[in-house]
């Protein structure tokens, strides 16, 4: 007989009063303001047997050192409340601080990185944890899914090797058949390489009462407009949660990218008339944003017509995270409907946590051999030491990206014979009849499917870029990926490959039958 | 320039709130517009023991469980016509076809048959449109297959002709959402799955993919092109605005309820319901967009699936237990006792969600889209008949089929028992047969005729367009000509009808290799050859229909002739020329037509810029006499911005009527940059002319076009805008923004821009 679940929320700011690096890009960016709140949202799930807690960060990926501060923090502060069943998330916006390691170039601007922001990092989603932790009470808990189109298919697949037309990119992706964020008016386009995924998986919390106090999110779309921004902002995860304030008052909202390494929020076709409908649908909200857009280093000299481009294509984009938002809360307001007729005050929690290897993606020598020169070569190329500061962090950052991404296939050729396997953290949770399988990864949405149509549960919330100690990120491409090639599925992105993929999803599976 | 900020944000937004109308040309929301619209339906539920086609076996009629229907759209102006039908069966054969333009050639003078799109809903519970004959052993009674043409052909011409009689002056709108409807119904396994679920023969070869396969295999791999959730809507209103009717295109067959004996129009129904509850007695034109891989049938969470409709649509399901659909009586026993979670019922609760999901899209794109009502959108309809490759099959596959066919000949008919089961083992074992007997006859006739000859229609109507195929299209085909289409939104119609047949799935090249039902050689007789043949065939007359065609996505290289000195005026006669100017977002073109006349000196380029207006006592709004002659806001009013570079940096030359002109330098060659930048030398006049158009003369130096890096001598890329500003005759004050390349981007990015290139 399963316990009474007690249920806790908590957030905290993760936007520093301080200008912190931003990743995301080849380039690295740098906090110029805070255009919408970055979060930790916590949910603390727990029986007396056994416990969750989901932590969700607005951040491109979480580094494992902040994990491992956080669960220094919490083993001190909440003795009860076990590290090791910390979920955190990136929700992968490509608009919050970055906690890992900035690099060593010449640069000139201003900010606090590496220890110093990871301290900051730790500290805040520790006390939103704690707050989660320390507001927990008894409450219930409803599921269900919906439909919500959330991501679209960001691989163009070409008729013809697209890679002999434009070359190879050094350092950034090496095109096949495939390529990431392709022209889909090109003559040759064929197809999207595996198609999307419209399901939304949502896990509501209720308290003794019965009253709505917040929802897990779950949806296959990192959460990547207005990827280019040096303001920190949320993308769609702030639109949502704005929504919901409003329609429920005060809630926690956990946002998680179910599998969608290959997806993003950008649809590659009908871009006129995504356009128009965000112009009929959003005047308002438009000219609100062309009133106050979002600023970038540099933007108060810019040509008019260049202020009026950025504004304009940042505004698209924003009116993207907005429609987005808006379908993901119709879907939640919808499965909230039903679902909430069916409520679990003392489900089945169960929680694994394993460590996992998977096969590493091994290279020829030739291929390591080129990269090898492609390196030499960017090591040629000179850092700026002079000029304008933005210029210079836009132009080092980008070479030393391009350097290590090269010097990293040399490296991890070297290693690949001694270490053929990655470990690799993944948690599986129970929560009644619906259960939850974590991964590192930027996961290609076919390997979503093939753990949720084999799994033994209802619903299967997978959820990526959940960080362990082990590591957080990279692509994990399938087969056709490799083949196809493009960025993502290039030897620069991938530390796994497809075989390793398979493990995972067999490695999962088999922890959901072992706890089902 | 900062002091501009502010009032240039303010412009910006001001620009952004136009409505469209005042951004595109022809304003093409025109009160008094020459469109006619006119609806009509008809009900093809033929009384008696009609057949129903869809499965391999024959099922027959046993009474209506919802209506299944002929809907009719004319839209039609003074210059051409499109005649859209939608009929709730599953194919619409070529007799109909032919019957209904019979029919519609006597009945109605002045007709236009060619312009006639029929399209099958692809319901697999309507009126078998078939010739049906029952060459094999059978009991039942069965209304004979030309009877029924005859009956739907009438109901058709009928719907049509209603139609035809009430259009009346309207309007029309146009929009795109999200609605989940069809997912793929092809499962692709790690391995060949042939040997391990081998389909009968006649039926199927399965591979690496599967129709409708186990995902909860353990060598499941993925779906193999996913599924696509766009919806596309074009709304209809009477001459008061009211809503009257909608075109609902999305990418998914009405299949629910597939294997049922009653007349069952699937979600369609449940769509016209709801809509009908909504906004009254609107016309709906159900089409289904390229979906031959998809179906409403989500292959995983079916568990999850069913818990959703039993907790959503409690009150449903137990009012359709008490009374459900009529059934066949097998063995002279009719069942009526269901279980709420039968499969039966999972079916109908699938139509009742896709619905919901549908009418929600309708609502939400209505709320914006009916801002825009065009009454005198430009309609063009063209038709015309292409040539696709065959698919062609080894001599071994037809060796095989003919083995395969001589032991399914050994295979008995039944001649006695339940004449239900006899119905169903009969005609199934003849469909098997007649699918292997095939191949041997296409084999020979691919050898003869290896192209398959089929209409297409591409209709234009304002920005949007329509593209048929008489296919089960492969959804990567509709994402290829979608992609590529020079429309905001182009809808893919599959399953029309052409007089020279109709179906058959259409697969892509992954989708072969695959193999499964669907891609096999039973179910092709086209390629995916044939399937790009298509795609190219269709964007040509996607193109042909567009005078937004013109915009030029494939940026021109344009050689500058030389000249010695100022140019005469016999020289600018050999100039070369830039024209032609589309709104930057690719919506059309400018309606103020634009044209420079470049040359060049070795020394100078000269530009020379003429600038109309989009009618007759139109003015253009020149920049205020108080701006400055250098380096004023000038762009906020009527002015052309000329960009040149080299390797990612240029230089921008604004100018404008009154002799305005502002210069700015992109180019880290440049001591300064931005506005700081003052070209030396720079020759510029303009003027005004009495008609509201202007001129411009400038005199580039080249010597002052520095770049950091070196490019390729007397090469530089190039673009240029309008901003196009101005009062018509009627005092309201217009804007657009052109371009001669289009470029909705940053306007100094000249990645995309055209090339010139300096004579010597």
């Amino acid at each position: 007989m399963a316990q009474q679940i007690n249920i806790g929320w908590g957030k905290r700011s993760l936007a520093p009063d301080f200008p912190v690096p931003i990743p995301g890009q080849f380039y690295m960016r740098v906090s110029v303001g805070c255009y919408t709140p970055v979060l930790a949202s916590a949910l603390v799930l727990e029986n007396g047997e056994d416990q969750v807690i989901f932590v969700s960060c607005d951040m491109v990926s979480v580094d494992p050192d902040v994990l491992l501060k956080v669960q220094a923090l919490l083993a001190a502060e909440l003795p009860a409340l076990q590290g090791n069943k910390l979920i955190i998330n990136a929700t992968h916006t490509h608009a919050g601080p970055g906690s890992r390691d900035v690099g060593d170039y010449p640069r000139n601007v201003e900010m606090k990185e590496g220890e110093e922001l990871r301290i900051f990092l730790a500290r805040q989603i520790a006390d939103a944890v704690k707050e989660a932790w320390q507001k927990r009470a008894p409450g219930s808990i409803a599921y269900g899914y919906g439909f919500a189109t959330t991501g679209h298919s960001r691989r163009s697949i070409y008729l013809d090797d697209i890679g002999l037309r434009s070359g190879a990119r050094p350092g950034i992706a090496i095109d096949g058949h495939g390529k990431m964020y392709g022209n889909t008016a090109d003559d040759m386009f064929a197809s999207y390489e595996a198609g999307t995924d419209p399901f939304i998986n949502l896990l509501y919390t209720f308290d003794s009462n019965g009253k709505l106090s917040g929802a897990v999110v779950n949806v296959p779309c990192p959460s990547q407009t207005n990827e280019n921004a040096w303001e920190l902002h949320a993308s769609f995860w702030h639109h949502v949660r704005e929504k919901l304030t409003a329609r429920y008052g005060e809630i926690g909202v956990v946002g998680q990218a179910a599998a969608a390494g290959d997806l993003s929020p950008r649809q590659l076709h009908y871009r006129t008339a995504e356009w128009r409908r965000y112009q009929l649908k959003y005047p308002e909200k438009i000219a609100a944003y062309m009133a106050n857009p979002m600023k970038f280093p540099g933007y108060e000299n810019l040509s008019p017509e260049d202020k009026q481009a950025s504004c304009q294509s940042s505004c698209i984009e924003f009116m993207r995270a907005e429609d987005i938002a808006n379908r993901i809360v119709t879907a939640f307001d919808e499965v909230l409907e039903w679902a909430s007729k069916e409520k679990f005050s003392a489900p089945e929690l169960k929680h694994e946590v394993r460590v996992v290897d998977l096969a590493r993606r091994m290279f020829p020598e030739e291929m390591m051999e080129e990269e090898k020169k492609n390196h030499e070569n960017f090591m040629k190329e000179e850092m700026m030491t002079e000029g304008d500061k933005w210029e210079q962090l836009r132009h080092n950052s980008m070479l030393n990206s391009r350097r290590s991404r090269c010097g990293g296939v040399v490296k991890r050729y070297e290693i690949q014979q001694k270490e053929p396997n990655i470990p690799s953290d993944i948690h599986v949770v129970q929560i009644g009849n619906i259960a939850f399988a974590t991964n590192r990864f930027e996961l290609y949405m076919d390997y979503m499917h093939r753990i949720q149509a084999r799994s033994p549960f209802e619903q299967t919330f997978i959820v990526q870029l959940v960080t362990g100690p082990n590591g957080s990120g990279s692509y994990l491409a399938t087969v056709r990926g490799e083949e196809n090639k493009g960025y993502s599925a290039s030897p620069y992105c991938n530390q796994v490959s497809p075989e390793g993929g398979q493990q995972l999803v067999e490695e999962t599976l088999k922890v959901l039958k072992e706890i089902r | 320039m900062k002091k501009h900020a502010a009032a240039f944000l303010m412009v910006a937004a001001a620009l952004f709130l136009l409505p469209s109308c005042a951004s595109t040309q022809e304003c093409r929301k025109s009160a008094a517009g020459d469109l006619k619209i006119g609806w009509g339906k008809r009900s093809i539920a033929m009384p008696g023991p009609v057949p129903i086609s869809g499965q391999f076996h024959l099922r027959v009629s046993q009474g209506t469980y919802t209506p299944v229907i002929a809907s009719a759209l004319v839209i039609e102006n003074s210059k051409d016509a499109v005649i859209f039908v939608s009929c709730d069966v599953v194919s619409v054969q070529p007799k109909v076809l032919i019957l209904v333009k019979e029919i519609l050639a006597r009945e109605i003078k002045g007709f236009p048959v060619e312009k006639l799109i029929i399209n099958a809903t692809h319901t697999h519970a309507g009126p078998s449109t078939g010739a049906n004959v029952i060459n094999y052993p059978n009991k039942m009674k069965v209304t004979p297959g030309s009877e029924v043409q005859k009956f739907i052909a009438r109901q058709i011409a009928d719907a049509v002709k209603e139609a035809w009689q009430k259009r009346a002056p309207g309007a029309v709108s146009y929009g795109y959402g999200f609605a989940t409807t069809g997912h793929s119904r092809r499962a692709v396994y790690l391995r060949d799955m042939g040997k391990k679920f081998k389909a009968s023969a006649g039926v199927a070869v399965n591979g690496h993919g599967i129709m409708y396969g186990n995902t909860a295999d353990p060598d499941f791999a993925s779906y193999e092109a996913g599924t696509d959730t766009f919806i596309n809507l074009l709304y209809t209103f009477d001459s008061k605005g009211k809503l009257s009717g909608a075109v609902i295109n999305v990418p998914c067959p009405s299949q629910t309820s597939e294997a049922v004996w009653s007349y069952n129009a699937s979600f369609w129904h449940n769509v016209r319901e709801k809509l009908a509850a909504k906004y009254g007695d609107v016309g709906v034109i159900a089409q289904s967009a390229a979906a031959g891989d998809l179906a409403p049938r989500q292959l995983h969470y079916k568990a999850a699936e069913r818990r959703r409709y039993m907790l959503k649509y409690s009150k449903l399901i137990e009012e359709y237990i008490k009374n459900p659909m009529p059934r066949p009586a097998f063995n002279g026993v009719k069942s009526s006792a269901v279980a709420a979670d039968s499969g039966e019922v999972i079916e109908l609760m699938r139509a009742e969600d896709i619905a919901n999901r549908i009418v929600a899209a309708f609502d939400e794109v209505l709320s914006w889209a009916g801002k825009e009502k065009y009454s005198s959108p430009v309609l063009t309809h063209h038709v015309k008949t292409v040539k696709l490759a065959k698919r062609s099959f080894p001599k071994a596959l037809v060796d095989d089929e003919k083995r395969k066919h001589a032991a399914s000949m050994k295979e008995k008919f039944l001649t006695e028992g339940d004449p239900l089961t006899m119905l169903m083992h009969n005609s199934r074992l003849q469909s098997r047969r007649r699918r292997m007997a095939a191949i041997s006859t296409r084999y020979e006739q691919v050898k003869k005729e290896p192209f398959l000859l089929t209409d297409i229609h591409a209709v234009r109507i304002g920005d949007i367009a329509f593209a048929t195929n008489r296919f089960e299209l492969f959804l990567d085909y509709q994402h290829r000509i979608q992609g590529r289409s020079p429309f905001e939104q182009t809808f893919i119609v599959q399953l029309t009808v052409d007089p020279r047949g109709t179906g058959s799935y259409l697969a892509t090249a992954r989708g072969e290799k695959n193999k499964g039902y669907s891609a096999t050689a039973y179910s092709n007789q086209v390629s995916y050859k044939g399937g790009q043949q298509l795609v190219n065939e269709t964007l040509k007359m996607l193109k042909a229909l567009d005078r937004s065609a013109v915009v030029k996505k494939n940026p021109p290289v344009i050689t500058v002739p030389k000249v010695k000195g100022i140019p005469t005026a016999k020289d600018w006669q050999k100039a070369a020329k830039a024209g032609n100017f589309c709104l930057t977002d690719g919506r059309g073109m400018q309606s103020a037509p634009t044209v420079l006349r470049l040359l060049q000196d070795g020394k100078f380029l000269y530009i020379k810029t003429e600038c109309g207006v989009p009618a007759k006592g139109d003015k253009v709004i020149p920049p205020p006499a108080e701006e400055p002659a250098r380096d004023g806001s000038i762009w906020q009013f009527e002015c052309i911005e000329f960009f040149i570079g080299q390797n990612n940096e240029c230089f921008q030359f604004i100018y404008a009527p009154g002799k305005k002109l502002m210069d700015l330098s992109h180019s880290r060659g440049t001591k300064v940059t931005g506005s700081s930048w003052n070209c030396r030398d720079l020759k510029f006049e303009s003027a005004l002319s009495s008609g509201g158009s202007w001129e411009a003369f400038l005199a580039i130096p080249l010597d002052e076009l520095l770049f950091s890096a070196k490019g390729k001598t007397g090469e530089y890329r190039f673009n240029v805008f309008r901003n196009s500003y101005y009062k018509n005759a009627a005092g309201q004050i217009k804007r657009s923004a052109g371009s001669y390349i289009q470029n909705f981007g940053a306007r100094k990015n000249l990645d995309k821009g055209a090339t010139l290139k300096f004579s010597r």
